[in-house]
């Protein structure tokens, strides 16, 4: 899929890990969002250099018990959800127009 | 067709976008003292502003092989020096003659490491004006001597780069035509009409590289001078709103005072803001300011520590600084105060000391803003890391955006400095809004659009 290609990136720098849950809270244009852990693992790797297909690849690793699949169809279906929250831009390059 | 394109490439911050509408943008007035120069030589310049008119590599790419310019012009910043180089090896792909000259703070300092890019011919350093003139001279028209460019860097025949000796700073300022505006499309910036009246700090802040880039002595052009700028300003684009974007715009209260008078004395009608220092202001100035239509003055404040202040040659006392905050509320000013994080010998303490001094100032009607320390090229802190232990941990220089760490100090790793960066901004969301309280001229803050 040509969508997994994307190397999508954060739209917000103004987050935190949350020491008790180890989980991401971000401020997000409409106030703040709390992740949850796969969210959170999601999130730290957002930085438009890892490759959506790459995000899946070492989430697959570090949660073994998952699914590829299941992984797979989380990670996608999360990172839609940012992009429509304009928490994240899917199609990342330093010399962009205004895609998303 | 213009022969010379000098561009200000994009940020490469993803959130470029949406923040447009929350910042104030400014033409990049450097590049309209550039163009003014060259246009009164004769020359046929065009100014493109990506940022603003949101342009990617693809539309710059089409520009370019429509105008098919003989030289461009690249300024960079650190955070904007990839997308320069970007930029310039477009231009090279479409055509290896036009020739290509990068400047701006960046690479003031870092020439060599430019230069090493052949898309980059030349690399000019420090005050651009002169330097540019006499390379247009030289590249476009095979006038003098590539060697008695001042500030120019490039590489030779044999291959080495040669770095010629900095050209002088314009100590008469007055003696530069005012920068060309109509290339800028004014409409799109939220605040069009950025005006510097002088150039050069006296501050030795070991963070900041303007020492380095336009000298430690103070250049002002004159009061005669700034004000005829403003009534072109007035009369011909209808500005009524105005951005000083000195480093210290009170360096010299006698100065100020003597502008506000002016100023105050001519009909303009027209509200501004500034930036300064609070050891450079007192009552009778910042009054003089209000009565001439100031509605918003900026102090760099860094920390709430005086340790900090010390440590990083701020020169300022925390004592002085509240007494000029209070001031400036007390005349009718909207004070913002900016801060930094992380100094090098900040620790848990001096964090919570920046905090309650942030807090303190909130509550009289004070606006805050942070931001991160970033170790800039030319600055004291980036030449002598190491030895305040700080470390460099993301050397992507497209991610020096300020809201990004990508540094560690001895105390701090990343995740802290993300945590009190949250924090710190979360405080500034409870800002007061700018104070719109009468003034003499009883007017409203408004803006040009």
């Amino acid at each position: 899929m040509q969508v997994l290609k994307n190397t999508p990136h954060r739209l917000s720098e103004i987050w935190k890990l949350d020491h008790e849950t180890s989980t991401v809270v971000v401020l997000g244009p409409d106030g703040i969002v709390k992740l949850n852990q796969l969210g959170s693992a999601i999130w730290l790797r957002l930085d438009g250099e890892h490759t959506i297909t790459s995000i899946i690849g070492e989430l697959t690793i570090a949660y073994p018990s998952q699914e590829q699949v299941q992984i797979e169809k989380d990670v996608v279906e999360f990172i839609n959800n940012l992009v429509v929250n304009n928490l994240v831009i899917l199609r990342w390059n330093p010399l962009y127009k205004k895609v998303f | 067709m213009s022969e010379i394109l000098l561009i200000q490439p994009p940020t490469p911050t993803p959130n470029r976008v949406h923040t447009k509408d929350s910042t104030l943008s400014a033409p990049p007035i450097a590049l309209g003292y550039l163009a003014s120069l060259l246009i009164e030589s004769g020359y046929d310049v065009d100014i493109v502003d990506m940022e603003i008119l949101d342009m990617g590599g693809e539309e710059i790419f089409q520009l370019i092989a429509k105008e098919r310019p003989r030289l461009v012009g690249l300024s960079t910043t650190t955070l904007t020096y990839k997308n320069a180089l970007r930029v310039a090896a477009i231009v090279k792909e479409l055509n290896q003659e036009t020739v290509t000259v990068l400047g701006g703070p960046h690479v003031t300092f870092t020439a060599e490491e430019a230069l090493s890019y052949p898309q980059i011919d030349f690399v000019i350093r420090g005050e651009g004006e002169k330097s540019l003139l006499a390379l247009t001279r030289f590249a476009l028209e095979g006038y003098g001597n590539v060697t008695d460019v001042g500030g120019l860097s490039f590489t030779n025949t044999d291959s080495k780069v040669v770095h010629n000796p900095r050209q002088g700073f314009i100590c008469y300022l007055d003696s530069l035509p005012f920068p060309t505006r109509h290339l800028f499309p004014l409409h799109l910036y939220s605040a069009p009409g950025l005006i510097i009246t002088g150039r050069g700090c006296e501050g030795r802040c070991i963070f900041c590289a303007a020492r380095g880039i336009s000298g430690g002595r103070y250049r002002f052009r004159s009061v005669d001078n700034v004000i005829k700028e403003i009534e072109v300003m007035v009369s011909l684009l209808g500005f009524k709103f105005f951005f000083f974007g000195d480093d210290t715009f009170t360096a010299d209260a006698k100065r100020t005072r003597a502008f506000c008078q002016a100023l105050q004395k001519s009909d303009f009608k027209i509200n501004w803001i500034c930036e300064t220092r609070a050891d450079t202001v007192d009552r009778a100035t910042l009054q003089a300011m209000v009565d001439a239509g100031c509605k918003i003055v900026q102090f760099g404040v860094e920390s709430g520590s005086q340790k900090v202040l010390d440590m990083i040659n701020k020169g300022i006392k925390i004592a002085n600084l509240r007494k000029a905050v209070k001031t400036a509320l007390d005349v009718g000013l909207s004070p913002t105060c900016s801060f930094m994080i992380p100094h090098p010998n900040d620790n848990w303490e001096t964090i919570k000391e920046t905090k309650a001094l942030m807090k303190e100032l909130q509550s009289t009607g004070v606006r805050m803003a942070v931001a991160l320390t970033t170790p800039f090229p030319g600055t004291y802190l980036a030449n002598h890391l190491a030895d305040f232990g700080m470390k460099i941990v993301c050397d992507d220089t497209d991610k020096y955006n300020f809201s990004t760490p990508i540094l560690e100090t001895k105390t701090f790793d990343t995740w802290d400095i993300r945590e009190i960066y949250f924090d710190m901004v979360m405080l500034c969301l409870h800002n007061p809004k700018p104070s719109l309280r009468p003034t003499s001229q009883k007017s409203e803050i408004e803006t040009n659009n």
